[in-house]
């Protein structure tokens, strides 16, 4: 009989903090016994328990303060960043998990190697949604419990955006998340492929294997420029996750997308144009294979890359110019 | 009618008259189950598993005063209104005074 009564009574503590734990186990084995007469039968112990309730509620009762993981007012926009972190994660590791299974085979045998590979990009993707799922929680966990101690600016609905005039001025967010995951992707892989330029990039002779003879690059000469591609990459993924948060070509969008151009040109420009960047043994391969002097072939190469240079610039000036041009009629018809 | 909204609405309705019943009863110091009891008796009805809980909270707000009685062979904790909670019984009274008056001209046109 007192068995019971102790079971509930632990099924409530258990869940309430540790410090008011012992106090309420007294007070409810109190209130129990008070309810209880002289000699209860099983029965009437039964339901008492049962008019008391559930522990788990009656837990939540005692709890002074309520409590959530994402504080409801939080939980819309939770779910809006969550949708759009677990497609790009989603598709970043689809993308990777089919590369990675692609390149690194184990298995053996064309069924073999077909399971593998899908195993191994689901097992990827699985991963990938888990971390991003992980991460966006904790996020916003964060921001539920300490958001309000931080945010003490009162709300004004001053700052409330604006209406969309017409649903072109709204950027559409699947154009958005499209650019993002491709860029990731692409920015991974160019990254990947030029930190291991060594065993991707060079002259390659064919005798039943692909084996590299000379490097395209310097590698020590790439290395250095690592950082710097891997910033533009960051900046990129900034630049569109400002666009995705805004949908709208606001100052913030103009701004951020201008920052990660013109990084990312003078970045790449430097690379392309810097002396020494190109192997000297692959301009001599060069040089044999065309029948030519080292010096001409490096000259061609110079030019080559100016014009790669100037064709880059002035994809950034368009893109530039285009972003502005929306940025400064969104702006301007926001003022009217 | 959806079943589940209906007493949703009516729990929710009487959830704050609820402190004001329970302060009303707290001029004598009095244990959980008697409180429980005369409640009842006056026909106000709250669960054992909201009033106990609720008795905690406005404890621990500084409402009430409780006191252990281990004299007796069974323990029991008594609670009593402080300070505060003397004036707050007399603000919420005021303010439930004021409901009634507004929401019984609304509910009489």
């Amino acid at each position: 009989m007192k068995d019971i009564i102790e079971r509930y009574i632990q099924e409530v503590a258990t869940r309430l903090p540790e410090n008011m734990r012992e106090e309420v186990k007294k007070e409810m084995r109190a209130n129990i016994e008070d309810m209880l007469s002289d000699s209860p039968t099983k029965e009437e112990v039964i339901s008492i328990l049962k008019s008391l309730g559930e522990p788990r509620i009656i837990a939540n009762e005692y709890r002074e303060t309520k409590r959530y993981l994402i504080a409801p007012e939080w939980f819309d926009d939770y779910l809006k960043v969550l949708k759009i972190v677990l497609i790009v994660f989603g598709s970043v590791a689809l993308v990777f998990g089919l590369i990675d299974a692609l390149m690194n085979p184990e298995a053996v045998g064309i069924i073999g190697r077909i399971a593998e590979i899908f195993a191994r990009t689901v097992s990827g993707i699985f991963k990938g949604l888990l971390s991003a799922f992980a991460i966006v929680t904790l996020v916003f966990a964060l921001i539920s419990s300490y958001g309000k101690s931080i945010h003490k600016k009162p709300w004004e609905p001053e700052t409330l955006p604006p209406l969309h005039k017409t649903s072109q001025e709204r950027i559409s967010p699947t154009s958005s998340i499209a650019e993002l995951i491709v860029t990731i992707i692409f920015g991974a892989i160019a990254i990947y492929v030029l930190y291991n330029a060594n065993q991707y990039l060079g002259w390659f002779t064919n005798d039943g294997n692909w084996t590299p003879i000379s490097q395209l690059f310097d590698q020590s000469h790439v290395l250095k420029f690592i950082p710097f591609f891997i910033a533009s990459l960051v900046l990129a993924v900034v630049a569109i996750a400002i666009k995705i948060k805004d949908a709208r070509w606001t100052l913030g969008v103009g701004i951020s997308r201008t920052i990660h151009q013109i990084f990312s040109f003078v970045v790449v420009v430097m690379f392309v144009m810097s002396p020494n960047m190109i192997h000297a043994d692959f301009i001599a391969r060069l040089a044999e294979f065309f029948d030519l002097q080292d010096q001409d072939i490096a000259e061609y190469i110079r030019k080559a890359c100016i014009g790669i240079s100037v064709f880059i610039g002035l994809m950034v000036t368009i893109d530039l110019v285009t972003t502005w041009v929306k940025t400064t009629k969104y702006l301007f018809n926001r003022i009217r | 009618m959806d079943a589940m909204l209906v007493t949703n609405l009516k729990n929710e309705l009487r959830r704050g008259t609820q402190v004001l019943a329970v302060l009303s009863l707290l001029n004598h110091s009095s244990y959980g189950y008697s409180l429980l009891q005369s409640l009842e008796e006056k026909g106000v009805a709250v669960e054992a598993g909201t009033l106990y809980p609720l008795l905690r909270r406005l404890d621990a707000q500084g409402l009430l005063k409780s006191e252990w009685d281990t004299s007796d062979n069974r323990p029991r904790k008594y609670y009593v209104l402080s300070e505060e909670g003397m004036k707050m019984y007399q603000i919420l009274k005021d303010e439930w005074k004021q409901i009634v008056s507004e929401i019984q001209g609304i509910l009489e046109v």
